[in-house]
Parts: C-alpha cells; structure tokens; sequence
C-alpha cells in the first residue's frame, strides 16, 4: 500500500503537534507552518502515524490520499 | 544596573505578572524559584523561543505521576491526583493521548466549529438581553454563560450547573497550601461528568456527548474513566477559558479606546483582532507543568529528571524579541503567530470554538451598547488568584443606553 501526504499551508495553524509526534516525516519551517519531509509513503508505520495526524490535526491541514 | 527579582505567584504577581516577566526575561530566561505551593524546585520559562522550545521538546512530559520530582510528587499539585482528572488528555503522553484526541478532534476542527456558529449568535443576544435587565451588570458574568450556553449545546445537555463549576474550577487551581480543598474540587468536576453521562445514556442523540458515549473505534474507545475525565476535561477547558478570554478582551478594549474604534470595521478586522486578544490577554497565564524526563540540557540550563517546568506563555506572548511593542493592544497586528493556544502536542483543541465565540462575543456587547464602560475605578479591576488562568474576577459595567432602545427612540 502506498499514500499520498500533502500539507494545506494555507489552513495550517503551526501549533506543531505533527513535528513533536512525527519528526520522521514532518517539521516546522522558520515560516512558522509544517511541511511535510516525504510525500509518497510507502511504510505501513509511515502511513499509520499519518493517520493519526490526520485526525490530531487541529486545523485539518494533513491530507493522506491512498495510491 | 537591574532592578530586584519581583516575586513570582504572590497576591502582588496576580494583579500584574507583567512586571515579573519582563525582568525574567531580561534577568534570568530560564529561572530557577520555589513554587509556593509545596515549596517545589521549579524553573520557570520566559523568553518566546525558549516557551515554545519547551512545548515542542519530547524530553518534557506532563504527566507528573511518572515523570514529576518526588518533591512535587508529595507536594499534592499533582492535577486531579487519586481522581480520574489525573489522566485528563492535557496530561497523557502518546499513545495514549493520540487515541484520546483523534476521538475529541474531529468534533472541534474549523468545519465542524461552523456549525455552531449560529447557535452562539443567539447565545449571544440573549445573554445581552439578559445583561441589560441586570441591576449591576458584569461583564465577566456575560462572559461566563456564554461558552457555558455553547459548550451545553455542543455536549447536547444544558451546563446548568456552571456557577458552580467555575467556582470549583477557581479552587482547584488556587495557590494555596489546602491540597485537600483543590482534589475535592477535581472529585466535584468529575462527580458532575459522571452524573452527566447517566442523565445522557437515556437520550443519545446527534451531540458530542453522545458521540463520546458511543465512541467506537476498535480497540481505541474510551473506556468509563476515560469517558469521565473527557467530559472532567471539557467542563474545565471549554468554560473557563474562554470566559477568561472574552472579559480580558472587554477590559483591554476599554483600556485602548483608540483600538475600540476600529470595532464598527469588524468583519475587515476580526482575524487579525482575535489573533490579538489572544496574545494580549491569554486566557492561560501559563502552561500546565512540564516534567523533564531526564537529566538534560534544555538550551544551556542543566535540569534534573523530574524538574517542573513552568512555560510562561503570557510572557512569551509580550516578549520584545517576537513582538514589537507587545504591551500595546493592536487589533490589526500581523506580525509572526502568538503562543495564546498552546503549542506542540498540547496545543488547544478547543482553539476553533474559542476563536468563534470571541470573534461574535467582544464586538456583540459593543455593538449593543455603544456607550459601555467600567462603571468602578480601573484600580478596582481584580484578575483570580489562579497560578495557571489569567482572568478577571467581575467586570462591572455601565450599559448606557442600548442600540435597541435608541432605535425604538
């Protein structure tokens, strides 16, 4: 299985719960918003924690497409 | 030279902690004191980078029974301890806290806030209604019902009794040595979340409670405490807070007439404005206590496994290194992003509906009465004796006449 992350910069609040979780695949940019450190995901942990983020994320900014 | 340390959660620090960060961050960024309570080695954070680096900093937990001092262990400050307040979400360390909060979020993102926007509008009218048939009016008592009418809503089950909850809630956080008076204070929150959920188990409907109640995700529902701390945990964030939030913002206004005057421009200002009463008066004063899970080095201070961390987020918020001239209400500020909601793995999950109901609430009170002042001296105006919350203990206020009544001629 493979996924898709994407990171809405535009809605993204920069409280950085995802780069305290995650720092694996997401960090905070000296802007202030989280960007995302891979894009195409293909580890089931990868893909699992992303999950969780996607619904820990107080803004809805995290996006996981499959394929 | 530089002037002597102010003391730090004194009846003088509650009026004004202002004073005492500033020379904080001047003197001593990363302060080593004995918080009163219990007498506890504590350091205390003042400086933005440094606040924000401690709420991002995986070495820190929350969770003072495994990671606390034992100083602060006996000390009885340990949040809710020996009630199920003692593993609110604020508190948990992952996994436990992200199976919580994915069950809580999607209930309080941005979209899913919009739906209770119209519900608070006329929350709001009729808590004005209510403010101007008051004798004495308050503007903290405004404050008050507003985010207890919303969260009643949002729960499904009318907050009735939220005076007493607020005042419960005052205890538990008071900075005195009566540990025994906080933990019944957390044992009240909790017996009222208890009670809440048998009366909402007969009547399951479309409501957050319900959703909770009914939370089913594999292996990851809440079981029964869980349920209780949940319900514990949004009685005390969903109240106080945001009552906190709006009174200070009144008071602020009234104290920057010329930023008052930008009210008629609100729907151009609001997002920035919100932004900034966020900053300028947080409801949270600081953070919840953070635990160094090691020995470590936190940016040149050495901290022992078990050190209580305290993250001044107000002092962060006015801190001249982020913000230019940060004592100054400004309502169209856009510079860089305010610590007032949190940071990290904690940061508020509330933060949608607390934006909605300050965004409608502050300019509401204005609007309906344009000619609303304090009707005490500005010296009288008292904030709570309360080492984490930063709010007003009454607003009074003069009405003058209402919009309504200057229609009606």
């Amino acid at each position: 299985m493979t996924a898709k992350l994407t990171i809405d910069r535009t809605v993204c609040g920069g409280g950085g719960l995802c780069a305290i979780t995650y720092p694996k695949l997401f960090r905070l940019a000296d802007e202030g918003h989280a960007v995302a450190l891979a894009t195409e995901l293909d580890d089931t942990d990868d893909i699992a924690a992303v999950e969780d983020l996607v619904a820990c994320c107080p803004t809805e900014a995290i996006t996981l497409t499959s394929g | 030279m530089t002037s002597s340390m102010p003391s730090l959660f004194t009846p003088e620090y509650y009026q004004n902690q202002y004073k005492a960060f500033a020379w904080l961050r001047e003197n001593s960024p990363i302060h080593e004191f004995r918080f009163p309570v219990g007498d506890i080695r504590t350091w205390i954070v003042s400086r933005f980078d440094d606040v924000q680096a401690v709420l991002a900093d995986p070495r820190f937990s929350n969770f003072a029974p495994v990671h606390g001092s034992s100083e602060f262990k006996e000390s009885g400050m340990i949040l809710g301890a020996d009630t199920v307040v003692s593993r609110i979400m604020t508190v948990l360390d992952p996994p436990d806290h992200t199976r919580i909060r994915k069950l809580a979020m999607g209930s309080f993102t941005p979209r899913r806030t919009a739906q209770w926007r119209e519900p608070t509008e006329r929350v709001v009218q009729a808590e004005l209604d209510r403010l101007e048939k008051q004798e004495s009016p308050d503007a903290v008592a405004y404050a008050s019902a507003i985010p207890a009418a919303v969260m009643g809503e949002i729960l499904g089950i009318p907050l009735s009794q939220y005076n007493e909850m607020l005042d419960a809630i005052e205890r538990a956080f008071h900075p005195d040595d009566n540990k025994d008076s906080a933990q019944r204070a957390f044992e009240e929150i909790a017996d009222y979340g208890r009670t809440l959920i048998i009366e909402k188990r007969s009547m399951l409907g479309d409501d957050l409670m319900s959703s909770f109640i009914e939370a089913r995700d594999g292996d990851e529902r809440f079981n029964e405490d869980e349920l209780v701390a949940m319900l514990a945990l949004m009685i005390m964030a969903g109240l106080d807070t945001t009552r906190n939030l709006i009174g200070s913002s009144i008071l602020a206004l009234f104290d920057h007439p010329d930023q008052r005057r930008l009210l008629p421009k609100w729907p151009e200002i609001q997002a920035t404005a919100v932004e900034e009463f966020l900053r300028y008066e947080g409801a949270l004063c600081v953070g919840v206590f953070r635990f160094a899970k090691e020995d470590m080095d936190f940016r040149g201070t050495k901290l022992p496994a078990g050190a209580p961390v305290v993250a001044a987020l107000q002092s962060a918020n006015r801190d001249p290194d982020r913000f230019t001239d940060p004592d100054r209400l400004d309502l169209t500020r856009s510079g860089p992003r305010h610590l007032g909601l949190g940071h990290g793995l904690h940061n508020c999950l509330g933060a949608a509906l607390a934006r909605m109901e300050a965004q409608i609430a502050i300019p509401a009170i204005f609007e309906r009465f344009p000619d609303l002042s304090l009707a005490v001296p500005r010296d009288q105006v008292t904030y709570a004796e309360n080492w984490l919350l930063r709010g007003l203990v009454s607003l009074p206020v003069d009405l003058g006449a209402s919009r309504s009544h200057r229609a009606g001629g």
